[in-house]
């Protein structure tokens, strides 16, 4: 077997563990990487289980889905599945053998010896100096098809990150424990807020109307037959409610919205403070026409027609009932349309003035309005005069009357300072010194004109040439033209005056 | 392929090193430390380049030269570049002289350019008209004066040498001059140890009298040996890569190149990398390039042939850290290609 047999055999066989080794390498790497990529997924899933407990609960369910091994484990396997398909790819991937021989070389350090020889085996024909290459090769390549070889480490972005997303997830499997331990929470008809109010409702509604009682026979004398009637009213409602099993929450409601159309607002209120604050409104408010809560409380059901709210039908009956007695309420002073909402009835209770009552049906209308127009317009409600930002003192003598000098909506400003720019650097009143005499002075003097003697130069013979005189580059003139150029001086000459002394200057 | 032309590359490539070597330690009897620019100096001459010699004074890159010229046993000749330096200065005139009939003619009187080793000292004191002066002779290897064009003997090398602290009075090298040279190698300042004998051999009574060791036609014959060397095509792909590393914008590009660098290397850049390239490779005792080799050589042969922006200069980066950073970015061509 010839040398160069051989350093194919040995290329060959390096080429097939180099490859291998990086195959290995590369799916490590490619697990790795993916597994970081993915992390994010450590996490998803036990606050995906957190929120399914949490909804759960709220519907009034066992909170505790799965046991918390369980999801201990889908946690874990979400960032490995995306990271074992990267594997399984990078190893289905072929390494080429450039590449290994590549490896083989930096890892002996053979510096490209089996590269260059694997590429100049294939020429066919080679030059003395890759010929060389190749035998050098061959000389080193039996040692290194037994040298072994080992697994680079490939460094992978994104380890750092692992602590962060870990400490994450076992954070959210710990609130996803304590989610568990949630007692299943008892849903009826209402929300939570109903709930809250029907566990503290009942005495306080008894105190309330007690209260609302007297205050109301401290402020004005009311009918006799008022509150029995409301009483022989409420009564039947209560027990109807008992016998049907409803929530007390709806009770509550119920019992607001009627108050509020009734006679005494805060009658059934559970804040005492409120009822106070109403009993004022039964003084200053006679009484309100009946169309005008007939008409709210139709913009009401359109509204909540609009947004889907279907009133349940235990609810229409007592709308129906408030209305019925929003007459007898306006009469004793409140003109609030007595609604089955917690909102309304939560106004009811705490505002007192009547004009922002009657804004409040006002807006209700503009709101409804604009929305059929197809947008919210801007509240128009408080329209005051625009505060002038009127700088200026006034025109001429007189003054600006609606001038404030702020420039903004405040009070008018008590000094007005100096109305004119002040100079920060003192400058002198007089100035010491006299005006220049300017950049140039052009003085013109007569002055007579003065001979002066030239100095008169001595002729002396010149030397011999040393060398014969070159050729002179002289203009030669032709004879009338010659003629002509003599003529032309002769004409100066006898043109001009007797030459007179060029004019002396004076000494400066 | 016969064994014989493998022998013969064998042989003289053995024969390369020993000259390389022989010429290495005559010049370092002169020369103390900077063995690397020696090193610099020798593999630009042998790969048929110039080389631009950049230092404090006081260094000895005049004197580097001038030893070079001694060992190799070569036509020498000194340039020192001022101001009002002409480019026929440099190169030749013609001059009216007296024939022997008693009439005058123009006869050519060529310039210190001609000879196979030049120094051209300070090169960055004259004008850039005359550093032009230059550029026909370095990269053609020929003068062309009026109608007169005179082919230059090889070898033929230029090595300058530029002062980066003076800058005052001086007319930096345009682009077209510095990519003609193949290196640039900065001579820093000795270790200390070398200090001790530089001062015995330049204060003591006897000098250094160096024999010439080489000549023009061995060197010539070593310029033949490395034009041989064959380059693989991974290492080929590898000094284009590199090239092309620094060129911004490009696909090889780091950030560092694309923030800071306005002009990269040219393709002469990548002639360069190869040619010097093969001459490591010989040194090293291999018949063919690697990649090794090319980064080797990388920083003398583009640090010149980058050209920071603004940004870049105003940082204060350097054209070393942009080489130093492409090398550690691009991936070698095997392991790109995956």
């Amino acid at each position: 077997m010839s040398a160069e047999q051989n350093l194919t055999r040995d290329l060959d066989q390096i080429e097939g563990r180099a490859g291998t080794m990086l195959q290995g390498v590369e799916s490590r790497a490619a697990f790795m990487a993916a597994g970081f990529r993915a992390l994010p997924l450590l996490a998803a899933v036990p606050a995906a289980f957190v929120v399914a407990q949490l909804m759960r609960w709220a519907v009034g369910g066992e909170p505790a889905l799965l046991p918390l091994p369980f999801v201990l484990l889908l946690s874990l396997l979400a960032p490995g599945i995306p990271a074992a398909r990267a594997a399984a790819t990078a190893r289905a991937r072929r390494i080429s053998r450039s590449r290994a021989l590549a490896e083989a070389d930096r890892q002996l350090d053979l510096a490209d010896r089996l590269v260059t020889a694997d590429e100049f085996l294939r020429h066919g024909a080679r030059t003395g100096f890759q010929q060389a290459a190749v035998e050098d090769a061959a000389r080193r390549s039996e040692a290194a098809a037994g040298a072994a070889l080992e697994a680079p480490e490939a460094a992978i972005a994104g380890s750092r990150r692992l602590p962060a997303w870990g400490a994450l997830s076992l954070l959210l499997l710990a609130l996803s424990a304590w989610v568990s331990t949630f007692e299943p929470r008892h849903v009826g008809g209402g929300g939570l807020t109903e709930t809250a109010a029907a566990e503290a409702g009942e005495p306080l509604d008894e105190e309330a109307a007690e209260d609302a009682v007297t205050a109301e026979e401290r402020a004005a004398p009311a009918p006799p037959e008022a509150v029995p009637t409301e009483r022989r009213a409420q009564d039947p409602a209560e027990a109807k409610r008992s016998e049907s099993g409803e929530d007390v929450d709806d009770s509550v409601k119920e019992s607001s919205g009627r108050t509020g159309a009734g006679r005494s607002s805060g009658a059934l209120s559970s804040s005492a403070a409120s009822e106070s604050r109403s009993a004022p409104s039964t003084q200053g408010q006679s009484s309100k026409p009946a169309e005008r809560d007939k008409k709210k409380r139709e913009s009401k059901k359109k509204k909540e027609r609009k947004t889907g709210e279907q009133p349940t039908p235990e609810r229409r009956p007592e709308d129906e009932q408030s209305g019925a007695t929003a007459g007898k309420g306006s009469s004793k002073g409140s003109n609030r349309n007595p609604t089955a909402s917690e909102w309304q009835s939560k106004d009811q209770v705490t505002e007192v003035d009547d004009q922002e009552v009657e804004d409040d049906e006002d807006t209700d209308e503009d709101e409804e309005e604009q929305e059929n127009r197809g947008g919210v317009q801007p509240s128009l409600r408080d329209r005051r005069p625009p505060v002038s930002r009127d700088l200026q003192i006034g025109f001429g003598n007189r003054p600006n009357p609606d001038a404030n000098g702020r420039g903004g909506p405040s009070e008018q400003k008590k000094s007005r300072g100096v109305a004119s720019l002040v100079l920060g650097v003192p400058v002198p009143d007089r100035v010491k010194g006299r005006p220049g005499p300017g950049p140039t002075k052009i003085t013109q003097e007569r002055i007579e004109p003065q001979a002066e003697e030239a100095g008169a130069l001595v002729a002396s013979a010149r030397a011999a040439r040393s060398r014969p005189v070159p050729a002179l580059s002289s203009v030669e003139l032709g004879p009338q033209l010659r003629e002509l150029v003599r003529a032309y001086f002769l004409a100066r000459r006898a043109a001009a005056p007797p030459a007179a002394a060029p004019p002396a200057r004076k000494p400066q | 392929m016969t064994d014989s032309n493998a022998d013969a590359a064998r042989a003289d490539a053995q024969r390369f090193r020993e000259t390389y070597e022989s010429i290495r330690a005559e010049v370092s009897r002169r020369m103390v430390g900077q063995a690397d620019v020696i090193e610099g100096v020798l593999t630009a001459l042998l790969a048929g380049g110039h080389v631009l010699l950049e230092g404090v004074p006081g260094l000895g890159k005049t004197m580097l030269v001038s030893s070079l010229g001694e060992a190799l046993k070569l036509s020498f000749s000194r340039i020192q570049f001022t101001p009002d330096m002409m480019p026929a200065d440099v190169r030749g005139t013609s001059v009216l002289v007296e024939s022997e009939g008693g009439g005058h003619e123009l006869q050519f009187e060529q310039g210190p350019i001609v000879a196979n080793l030049v120094l051209a000292d300070e090169i960055n004191r004259a004008t850039p008209k005359t550093q032009s002066a230059l550029l026909e002779a370095m990269q053609e290897r020929q003068l062309t004066i009026g109608r007169r064009t005179i082919k230059l003997e090889e070898p033929f090398c230029v090595m300058a040498t530029q002062n980066p602290v003076e800058q005052e009075g001086t007319y930096p090298l345009p682009e077209a001059q510095l990519d003609r040279f193949l290196f640039k190698l900065v001579v820093g300042y000795p270790e200390e140890g070398d200090y001790r004998e530089i001062l015995r051999r330049t204060t003591g009574e006897q000098e250094v009298e160096l024999s010439s060791v080489s000549n023009a036609e061995t060197i010539n014959a070593m310029r033949s040996t490395v034009r041989q060397v064959p380059v693989p095509e991974h290492a080929e792909d590898y000094a284009i890569r590199l090239v092309m590393g620094t060129q911004p914008g490009s696909a090889y590009a780091p950030e560092l190149v694309d923030r800071y660098v306005s002009l990269g290397s040219s393709p002469r850049g990548a002639q360069a990398l190869l040619l010097g390239a093969k001459v490591k490779a010989l040194l090293a005792g291999r018949f063919a390039v690697a990649t090794e080799d090319i980064a080797a050589v990388a920083r003398p042969v583009l640090r010149h042939r980058v050209l920071l922006g603004f940004e870049g200069l105003s940082e204060g980066v350097t054209t070393d850290q942009v080489v130093d950073e492409v090398l550690a970015k691009l991936p070698v061509p095997e392991e790109a290609a995956g």
